[in-house]
């Protein structure tokens, strides 16, 4: 038989009953538009959060307290107050490590910044002046604190620009003074529109000196992170090791096991949570998975309700001079156009899905969310519903061929 | 000589349930013969038909056809035999439904490899033969009964078959349209077409040259008509 006629033999007994096909590939193309909308959301998130890492620098090496975390159950380390003034004292003394540019503790919190009857919580960090080259702003009005507002400890606060926005609307916020925890701060800056760094929206922000932090606010004499800038990328890896080794000096510890702090460079921190969003694709694709399996035995139900209703034509087919071949071939490609039609049906779906999410996304999170179009998993969807037609039309078209002619004749 | 069956038996079910529909027929037809199978029902004129046919093998004697033992010839041989030289006409006609008439008489064609433009052609003009050129492309569920089996005719022509098989085919049909398919086949026997078709109904055998009749698997009698 002629490949164009068994083709069209094939299609003809599906579309005999469009409405019923339609049902049957329902499962599969659920299923394939999940997988390709989970792994293209996937990789948009991992994009996105890997494009807001490089904001930080490749040069940017970060200490926190306690040991390296293994898992959740460590979570509390980052509480340890084992980062003190000492060891940013040590750090900074010239020729201590070689490569290092700056050193900028950071004391994070979360305070409300209240203007007026205006009052708005926001993840406020005492800082030194470089923290802002770090973060790669400089302020879109007035000016950043600077080296001398953090020895002088002066009340000084610069605003994101969301938190502006929110606190003073149009009105000039510099020079105003806003409380924090009850002590009055002039509003020296204002940060300019900047979005996420790292995991950090820079927009919702209050940055204060370090000092003025651990005096007024927070009341304590520890940093929940050192940010290390370093010469050139070439020198990362020694300047780490040499950190290490001088706060375990400064810690008096002399097995690494046991060390009080971690230091982390971006590329760690990216490729953590690569991992994550790898892991979590991964899991949720066999989840859909299991939906195109579902789908398949779907399928298979169907088709051999088809082969017992369609038992006439059979055997009609075979008295006409259809080998066994010819009907099992007809049969297992009804399976397949039906289980690739499913995929691709559900390719479109999932990438509009897909396509509609980045975009409620960047409008609702204010991010800017890459739709991705999963080249590999679409490869993949398309292949493994034809498969999966193989695999479950087999045995129905088999029932099919090794139909008595003079049996299904008699079917009516 | 087209058929030759010696001795044919066929036994149904096993061992405690065997059913013995034919107990060793033989007999010969000759290429252009217009035969009738009669025989009350349970004779066995549908399974020596099946036989004769290729949809069933004997379960003994021998059976040649155009001179080829079909012992020696596979499913897939009998399959492409039956495709290119016979023609089936069954009592319930056996349409595609939901198909156009065009579809239904096509069929043999494609599993004869017949490009589309040939088998479209062969099949437009027996559809005309058969008188239902306004119905080329009616579905077959819209058809009457006498049409539907003249549709099944032209099918049964369309790939020019050495002998057509038709068993009971005007069991469904009143008499009008039962007459005008007999008148049908005689005229593809007038034109040198072999037929080979089974009835229990006199007035249709009648139509027939020969008359081979059955009674409980064996033949009863053999005749010659005018
Ligand atoms: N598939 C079958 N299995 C068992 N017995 C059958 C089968 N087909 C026919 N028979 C039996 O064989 C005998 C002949 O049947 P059949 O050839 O259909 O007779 P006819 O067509 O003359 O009415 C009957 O007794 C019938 O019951
Ligand atoms: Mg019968």
């Amino acid at each position: 038989m002629l490949i164009r006629d068994l083709a069209r033999i094939a299609m003809g007994g599906l579309t005999v009953n469009i409405g019923r096909s339609m049902l049957t590939i329902l499962g599969i193309v659920i299923g394939v538009a999940s997988i390709i909308l989970i792994v293209s959301v996937g990789n948009g998130a991992q994009r996105l959060i890997l494009s807001q890492f490089e904001g930080i620098g490749s040069r940017v090496l970060v200490i926190q307290p306690g040991r390296q975390p293994q898992g959740p159950s460590d979570f509390f380390e980052f509480f340890t107050d084992s980062l003190k003034e000492r060891d940013v004292k040590a750090l900074t003394v010239r020729g201590s490590v070689p490569g290092i540019v700056d050193v900028a503790p950071v004391v994070a919190g979360n305070f409300s910044v209240v203007w007026r009857d205006e009052s708005k919580r926001a993840t406020t960090f005492g800082a030194t002046d470089i923290f802002a080259d770090i973060l790669d702003v400089s302020t879109a009005s007035g000016e950043f604190f600077t080296n001398e507002d953090v020895r002088q400890r002066t009340s000084v606060v610069v605003l994101g620009y969301k938190l502006n926005q929110d606190i003073f609307g149009d009105s000039d916020a510099i020079g105003q003074v806003v409380k924090i925890k009850n002590v009055n701060f002039r509003v020296g800056g204002v940060l300019p529109k900047k979005g996420n760094v790292g995991l950090l929206n820079v927009d919702d922000v209050a940055i204060l000196p370090y000092t003025a932090a651990q005096e007024y606010l927070t009341g304590t004499d520890y940093f929940q992170e050192i940010l290390i800038r370093v010469e050139n990328e070439d020198v990362m890896p020694r300047v780490e090791e040499d950190v290490k080794n001088l706060l375990r000096m400064n810690h008096n510890i002399t097995d690494p096991a046991k060390d009080d702090f971690h230091v982390m460079t971006p590329a760690d921190v990216a490729s953590r949570v690569s991992t994550v969003t790898g892991i979590l694709t991964a899991f949720l694709t066999a989840v859909a998975a299991i939906s195109l399996i579902v789908g398949g035995i779907g399928i298979m139900n169907i088709m051999l309700v088809s082969v017992s209703e369609r038992t006439g034509e059979i055997g009609l087919r075979k008295a006409i001079g259809a080998t066994n071949n010819d009907i099992l071939k007809q049969f297992l490609l009804e399976a397949v156009i039906l289980t690739a039609s499913g995929g691709v049906i559900g390719m479109i779906l999932g990438n509009t899905f897909s396509y509609v999410l980045s975009l409620a996304l960047s409008y609702f999170l204010d991010v800017s969310w890459k739709f991705v179009l999963p080249l590999q998993a679409m490869a993949v969807g398309i292949f493994v519903s034809t498969i999966v037609g193989v695999v479950f039309g087999i045995y129905p078209a088999r029932r099919a061929s090794r139909l008595d002619p003079v049996e299904a004749l008699r079917y009516e | 000589m087209l058929i030759d069956v010696r001795n044919l038996i066929k036994v149904y079910g096993l061992e405690d349930s065997k059913t013995h529909a034919l107990h060793g027929v033989s007999f010969t037809i000759d290429n252009g013969d217009f035969v009738a199978i009669m025989g009350p029902s349970g004779s066995g004129k549908s399974t020596l038909l099946h036989i004769l046919s290729f949809l069933d093998r004997p379960s003994g004697g021998q059976y040649f056809f155009e001179g080829k033992a079909i012992e020696d010839l596979s499913d897939e041989d009998l399959a492409r035999v039956r495709n290119k030289k016979m023609g089936f006409v069954f009592q319930s006609f056996n349409l595609l439904p939901r198909r156009s008439v065009l579809d239904n008489v096509v069929l043999p064609l494609i599993y004869a490899n017949v490009g589309q433009r040939e088998r479209e052609n062969r099949a437009r003009s027996l559809i005309k033969d058969v008188g239902l050129e306004h119905r080329i492309f009616h579905l077959s569920n819209q058809l009457s009964g006498g049409e539907g089996q003249r549709v099944a005719i032209a099918r049964a022509l369309v790939n020019e078959p050495t002998v057509i098989f038709a068993d009971e085919p005007t069991g469904n049909l009143d008499s009008i349209s039962g007459r005008q398919v007999m008148t049908l086949l005689e005229q593809l026997h007038d034109r040198g077409h072999t037929v080979v078709f089974v009835t229990h109904d006199q007035m249709i055998a009648d139509h027939a040259k020969r008359i081979i009749r059955l009674r409980d698997g064996r033949i009863e009698s053999d005749s010659i008509i005018k």
